[in-house]
């Protein structure tokens, strides 16, 4: 493929306190008896991820990585903040942020229009992006297919005719063709059986470094997490609680909540020895948010002070942030 | 230890316009008294259709073809459909993936579990609601005699799961059948119900067939597993052989394809896509994504094997 976009120096991508809240109570007559209610899907969110770097991020669901994601792309516009990607907000770039960022959906087939053949929307995506010249069109789209292990016959089939796993390599097959220098995957294997997981997957590692792609990996598949990303950030109830390099964060956890993701998740060795944390109840709604600490009522160590004072998001050592008063390391 | 379930043999079929399903075929299993057995495969491979073979509720158009099923040692097949209420929910209950489709919207949960009470045992109204609000305070959900009143739809997914467990343990079964009971979830719920399962079903000495793809939860919580590949069992082991020593090269590509949290390393693709249940090969139905493949497995399909102690592989090169 051609050069691709490096930006000199900085963040590929930034959030500056990014917030977004949903309007709940859509009841006029309600909203003036009860009083307005918010739902807090994302809540001053700062991140960075640098170029060439993946960053995961990770939390179950209705923790707001999605709504994060649609931020990012413009898809949303934030309540409050800012999102730059390299350097300008989404509506600064206009018409010159699709072949910047790309994203790969989950539900690879539900993406796909299935009207038409995948040669003709890799052809579309390349020649309204004018991608290449017209005439060498026809080439890149067979580029990007071998890019993804698929053969040249693919591009008559419609995307009923292939499988999940297939359906899932021409979305990221039709992100790539634009060149992007910033790909957001948001949980692109969860919809797969394991065997064809570990192949997207595989996939997405080998064009991460091939492409030197920036990535912004959305999932709650920790599994896939440890495989894939240099940093972790994770999140509850709108806000990261955790961020760290990925190594580190998976030896040692520092946050409670990152502590039970890890514990709560099985391994498939029968003898292996571990500690398993059972978490009480389930994440509040993001409608009402529990004062001081959000996790604290479900939290294995809390103490009076995390009912009522908010633990902000402070750097405990080097690039390891945390949200806790009680971080685990000083237990 | 006496055995509670046994299958032999068991074909079922769906018969479509113009082809047939071979979604189980000649598949056996068994599963003794208050043992824990897995049963693992992608999907597709026919694991949730041998379980709704055994409760005999098997969806149209799809049929047993041949076969035997043996619930303590009454054939169930052949079964009246008098007997099999008797069975089905009292002595033999089933734990489903999705518990919004099979909670009825428009009761109350409190009025279904009671139904399942009512029905297997002699007990009036006020009995029943008595054990159900004890039985919904056991599995954790909070202010019981109020939630017995709540419908599905008040309720979030591993609360609806508390209450399919709690009607599949409300007349304590010899043995559970849970078909991917905490897939949808969440991994701190998916932990919450798993350790549920392990108090309520395998402490009461219940007998359990645990169906999953996720091949982590049966490390965990199971004596015996059996991989199902193509509507086949292609390996069945004790839990520790199976995890250190797999034969069959679909199990082993299995569990090292796996993503783990705790390790980092490569993993292992299996290539290709599992073959369409219409359209078998006659010989072994993992010849095209084989490593080991030989001229042999073209042409005979591989029988199960016992190549050591308890320790079945369905493969002509291992």
């Amino acid at each position: 493929m051609s050069e691709r976009k490096v930006s000199a120096a900085g963040p590929a991508l930034q959030t500056v306190a990014l917030t977004k809240h949903f309007l709940h109570t859509k009841n006029v007559l309600s909203r003036i008896i009860s009083g307005t209610k918010w739902v807090r899907a994302v809540d001053g969110i700062n991140l960075e991820v640098h170029p060439r770097e993946v960053l995961a991020l990770v939390g179950e669901s209705g923790c707001g990585k999605t709504t994060l994601a649609k931020l990012i792309l413009g898809l949303l516009s934030p309540t409050r903040g800012r999102v730059y990607v390299m350097g300008k907000t989404p509506v600064e770039h206009g018409s010159t942020l699709a072949p910047l960022l790309q994203i790969v959906f989950q539900q690879g087939r539900a993406s796909l229009n299935p009207r038409i053949t995948i040669g003709s929307l890799l052809r579309e995506a390349i020649r309204v992006n004018r991608i290449v010249a017209p005439e060498r069109v026809e080439e890149a789209v067979d580029e990007v297919l071998r890019m993804v292990d698929l053969s040249p016959d693919h591009r008559d089939r419609f995307a009923h005719e292939l499988s999940g796993g297939q359906a899932q390599r021409v979305v990221i097959a039709r992100a790539l063709a634009l060149q992007p220098s910033i790909l957001i995957a948001d949980e692109p294997t969860s919809a797969l059986d394991v065997s064809i997981q570990a192949r997207i997957l595989n996939l997405l590692i080998r064009l991460q470094h091939e492409l030197h792609l920036t990535m912004l990996y959305i999932t709650h598949n920790l599994g896939s997490v440890r495989q894939i990303s240099d940093r972790v950030a994770v999140m509850y109830l709108g806000k990261i609680v955790e961020m760290g390099s990925t190594e580190e964060l998976f030896a040692q956890p520092f946050h409670p909540y990152t502590e039970a993701l890890f514990a709560a998740v099985p391994i498939p060795d029968p003898l292996a020895k571990r500690k398993i944390i059972v978490l009480r109840g389930e994440t509040p709604s993001p409608i009402d948010i529990p004062s001081g600490c959000p996790f604290h009522p479900r939290c294995p160590y809390r103490q009076s002070t995390c009912e009522t004072l908010f633990p902000e998001l402070r750097e405990l050592s080097p690039g390891r942030w945390v949200s806790c008063h009680f971080p685990l390391s000083s237990l | 230890m006496s055995r509670i379930l046994e299958v032999r043999q068991l074909s079922a079929f769906f018969y479509l316009n113009r082809k047939i399903i071979k979604a189980v075929d000649t598949v056996s299993l068994y599963v003794d008294e208050g043992e824990t057995v897995g049963l693992a495969g992608e999907s597709g491979c026919g694991k949730s259709t041998l379980a709704s073979s055994v409760m005999q509720l098997i969806p149209h158009p799809g049929r047993i073809v041949s076969g035997e099923i043996l619930f303590r040692g009454q054939e169930l097949v052949k079964c009246s459909e008098q007997v099999l209420r008797d069975i089905r929910g009292n002595r033999l209950s089933l734990i489903f993936q999705d518990p919004s489709s099979y909670l009825n919207p428009t009761v109350s949960i409190g009025i279904q579990i009671c139904d399942v009470i009512m029905a297997h045992n002699p007990v009036d109204a006020r009995e029943a609601k008595h054990r159900t609000v004890e039985l919904l305070n056991s599995l954790g959900i909070p202010e019981p005699a109020h939630r017995f009143h709540s419908y599905p739809h008040e309720l979030s997914g591993g609360m609806k799961q508390r209450v399919l467990i709690a009607m599949a343990i409300s007349c304590d079964p010899d043995l559970v059948i849970a078909d991917e009971p905490t897939t949808s979830l969440d991994v701190t719920i998916q932990r919450q119900i798993l350790e549920l399962i392990k108090e309520k079903v395998i402490g009461e000495g219940s007998s359990l067939l645990f169906i999953t793809h996720d091949l982590s939860i049966l490390a965990e919580i199971c004596d015996r597993i059996y991989t199902m590949y193509a509507g086949r069992v292609v390996e069945t082991a004790r839990t520790v052989e199976f995890f250190h020593t797999p034969l069959h090269p679909y199990t082993r590509k299995l569990l090292s394809a796996i993503p783990r949290h705790d390790v980092k390393k490569p993993l292992a693709e299996i290539t290709g896509s599992p073959p369409s249940l219409d359209d078998l090969p006659p010989g072994c139905s993992f010849y095209p994504r084989c490593d080991l493949r030989s001229e042999l497995c073209l042409k005979a399909r591989p029988e199960l094997r016992e190549l050591e102690m308890k320790h079945w592989v369905s493969c002509h090169n291992v």
